[in-house]
């Protein structure tokens, strides 16, 4: 799959996107498995600090919010393409 | 008096006379301030039928109650008339100093009548207020007017003043203040060069003061706390700006591309936020008494497009990129330079770019019409070319001066232009976002986001998430942010303080200062007040539900790519029930008991 990333994830990242393969299959485990693979300067803009996932991050599944279906459980794909907003805003 | 001052302005240009008048306490408690107030005075004063470049207009320069006060995010003020562009009410706000200023000289409104015989700027110091002469201005662009009225009058004088585009009146000429901060929408500007006024300098020493110190207090510090503890409102915006939105539409598939043709921009990432901030941020920039700070201080490097400046803000990057087609963000933000230098909307100025640069394309226009300019879309030097153009009504530059509707109607393809009452809409495809295609539709002074931002519940999931495009739901959505706008831009509070509190801290502000008891419901029914108050006043003017419509690609043609592909705007569908639920008949014209239940009957 390909996963994008925005705004201050980039600096955690040091990419803009890249092609990832997980065995992950559902959105919540691909976010648990990258707040691992990125540490805490990662997850503190993707996760509440209960551990669960933030409401005001967006996280688009082939361009579909998860938060408008059923969100961590969202099925995810090989092919697919994420992407991974911290919460930001403007108008 | 408190957080009012208490005292309104009133000029008389035809025969230069000034008078000062205490404000209606009854219709300020009623209407709030600054956009509402100055509504409120307009309907009053002002025939909806009379020509908007006439002297027969008013122009109406309004600070809220709030406006100036320590509470965070609360320096804007309104310049209220008839619109040029659209035949409706117009109301644009504006941040930065100027509006604190006018209230700090003891002012929450000034009110020009009439038509000066030969340029003027007006001076206010505190209780000095007159009449200059403006003859060796006239004819500058904004920062060299700015340095002259200073140099005239205080260098610490706060500015407003036109550009050459509202000299030559410019159907989408802006005001500008303090340089780089814009009235932008409606053609405010284009007023305000019809009644030969070129600017107003404002100096004041006096103070905003407050009825209930303490609850004021408590009140300012519960906003300020909730505005820094949000992600957006604490860090987000000043960060990233408002173009970080740029990906986030584009991704959602509801970025509009090349005049509407799409909602989705490949390249759109090289125009965001986050290349502005990795190549042009000079630091962030915030209006009086601002935590936020979403400005942008920029500087291009390229010799090309070289400059330094702000902006651009989503709207603008938007416009003059994707719309465009055009993925130079150096050159996006040179032409929001020249915007913001020759005072021009941006939004407007982009977006009637757009169009024309798709009437080009399908040969609708000619080199020949175009004086021999390739309108293509993506072409930035001829994008760039053409904002100088229209600044001066210079070649073609002439007939896309007055907006895109104007242009395309003058070709005999208004639909080409992608507008509501003749204003151009803004950065997001109905076809994506439902509710916000019915905003646009509704809102009194045509296509505009600021005054019902969906987007927050519809993208962004602010306060909460609502699917984009489903349209349940979507009229009560409008409608609630549609009031709750009207009310907060008549306090003279920033909409991007919502990105942290709504109408219960605003009410709790609204109330400290003023002394007044205003509850959240008290708030939100002056925001419906307001609303349905601007709407009346269109009617008068001969709008009606004829005009609450969006333009036929929007309709009709689905989005070709992205993730919104397929999609089609379903404003039909809403429009009924958004008349329903404000309380309006079949045709939009609200009903007796509803004006009679907010004390407009």
């Amino acid at each position: 799959m390909r996963i994008k990333y925005f705004a201050y994830l980039r600096d955690v990242t040091r990419v803009a996107e890249e092609h990832y393969i997980t065995t992950a299959a559902t959105a919540g485990a691909l976010l648990d498995e990258l707040c691992r693979r990125y540490g805490p300067p990662f997850a503190k803009w993707v996760l509440k600090p209960d551990g669960s996932l933030s409401e005001i991050a967006i996280i688009l599944v082939n361009g579909r919010d998860i938060r408008d279906g059923v969100w961590a459980e969202t099925p995810i794909a090989p092919g697919d393409d994420i992407c991974i907003f911290p919460p930001v805003a403007g108008g | 008096m408190n957080a009012w001052t208490g005292k309104v302005i009133r000029v008389n240009l035809t025969s230069g006379t000034i008078t000062k008048e205490p404000l209606d306490m009854k219709a300020a408690r009623a209407f709030i301030g600054a956009r509402g107030l100055a509504a409120k005075m307009l309907f009053d004063e002002v025939d909806p039928n009379i020509d908007a470049l006439s002297p027969e207009n008013k122009l109406f320069f309004a600070a809220g109650p709030l406006t100036g006060t320590f509470a965070p995010n609360v320096g804007r003020y309104d310049v209220v008339c008839k619109s040029p562009l659209t035949g409706a009410i117009a109301a644009s706000n504006s941040g930065g100093s100027f509006g604190p200023e006018l209230k700090y000289a003891g002012y929450d409104m000034v009110i020009f009548e009439g038509k000066a015989p030969t340029p003027v700027y007006l001076w206010i110091k505190n209780d000095q207020v007159e009449l200059r002469d403006a003859s060796a201005i006239w004819g500058k662009e904004v920062p060299e007017t700015t340095d002259m009225l200073r140099a005239e009058t205080d260098e610490d004088a706060k500015v407003a003043c036109i550009g050459p585009a509202g000299e030559r009146l410019s159907l989408i000429a802006s005001v500008m203040n303090e340089m780089g901060r814009a009235a932008g929408r409606s053609g405010v500007g284009a007023v305000m060069g019809s009644k030969n006024l070129k600017g107003i300098a404002v100096v004041g020493t006096g103070a905003v003061t407050v009825g209930n110190k303490e609850a004021f207090d408590l009140a300012a510090k519960d906003a300020s706390a909730k505005i820094k503890a949000h992600p957006v409102g604490g860090a987000g915006l000043k960060a990233f700006g408002t173009d970080v939105l740029v990906n986030i539409l584009n991704s959602v598939g509801s970025l509009p591309t090349r005049n509407f043709n799409d909602g989705y921009f490949p390249t759109a990432d090289k125009t965001g936020g986050e290349a502005l901030a990795a190549n042009n941020l000079l630091r962030p920039r915030g209006c009086h008494s601002c935590i936020i700070e979403c400005g942008r201080a920029t500087k291009v490097t390229n010799p090309k497009f070289a400059g330094e400046g702000e902006g651009p803000e989503y709207e603008s990057a938007w416009g003059f990129g994707a719309d465009c087609g055009i993925d130079n963000l150096d050159a996006i933000i040179k032409a929001n330079y020249l915007c913001n230098d020759l005072g021009l909307d941006t939004i407007s100025t982009a977006t009637t770019i757009a169009c024309a640069m798709d009437l080009y394309e399908n040969g609708i226009i000619t080199l020949k019409d175009t004086g021999g300019i390739p309108l293509n879309f993506g072409n930035a030097e001829v994008m760039v070319e053409m904002v100088k153009l229209m600044g001066y009504r210079q070649g073609f530059g002439d007939k896309m001066a007055d907006g895109s509707y104007r242009l395309a109607d003058a070709y005999g393809h208004p639909e080409y232009s992608m507008s509501c009452k003749k204003q151009e809409m803004p950065a997001y495809d109905p076809r994506g976002v439902q509710g916000i295609g019915l905003h646009y539709a509704t809102s009194n002074r045509g296509g505009c986001h600021v005054r019902g931002y969906t987007i927050a519940v519809e993208v962004l999931g602010n306060p909460v998430k609502m699917d984009q495009h489903t349209i349940d739901g979507k009229p009560e959505l409008v409608i609630t942010f549609q009031n709750l706008t009207a009310a907060l831009d008549s306090t003279g509070a920033c909409l991007f303080a919502t990105f942290g509190i709504g109408g219960d801290e605003l009410a709790a502000l609204l109330s400290g200062a003023t002394g007044i008891q205003y509850t959240t419901a008290d708030f939100m029914e002056a925001g419906d007040r307001i609303w349905n108050l601007e709407r009346m006043w269109n009617l008068t003017a001969g709008l009606s539900s004829n005009d609450d419509v969006l333009p036929e690609r929007l309709l009709k043609e689905p989005i070709k790519s992205g993730a919104s592909k397929g999609e089609v705007s379903r404003l039909n569908e809403m429009l009924p029930v958004y008349y329903t639920l404000r309380g309006w008949d079949g045709n939009g014209v609200p009903l007796p008991e509803k004006l009679q239940s907010l004390g407009l009957a």
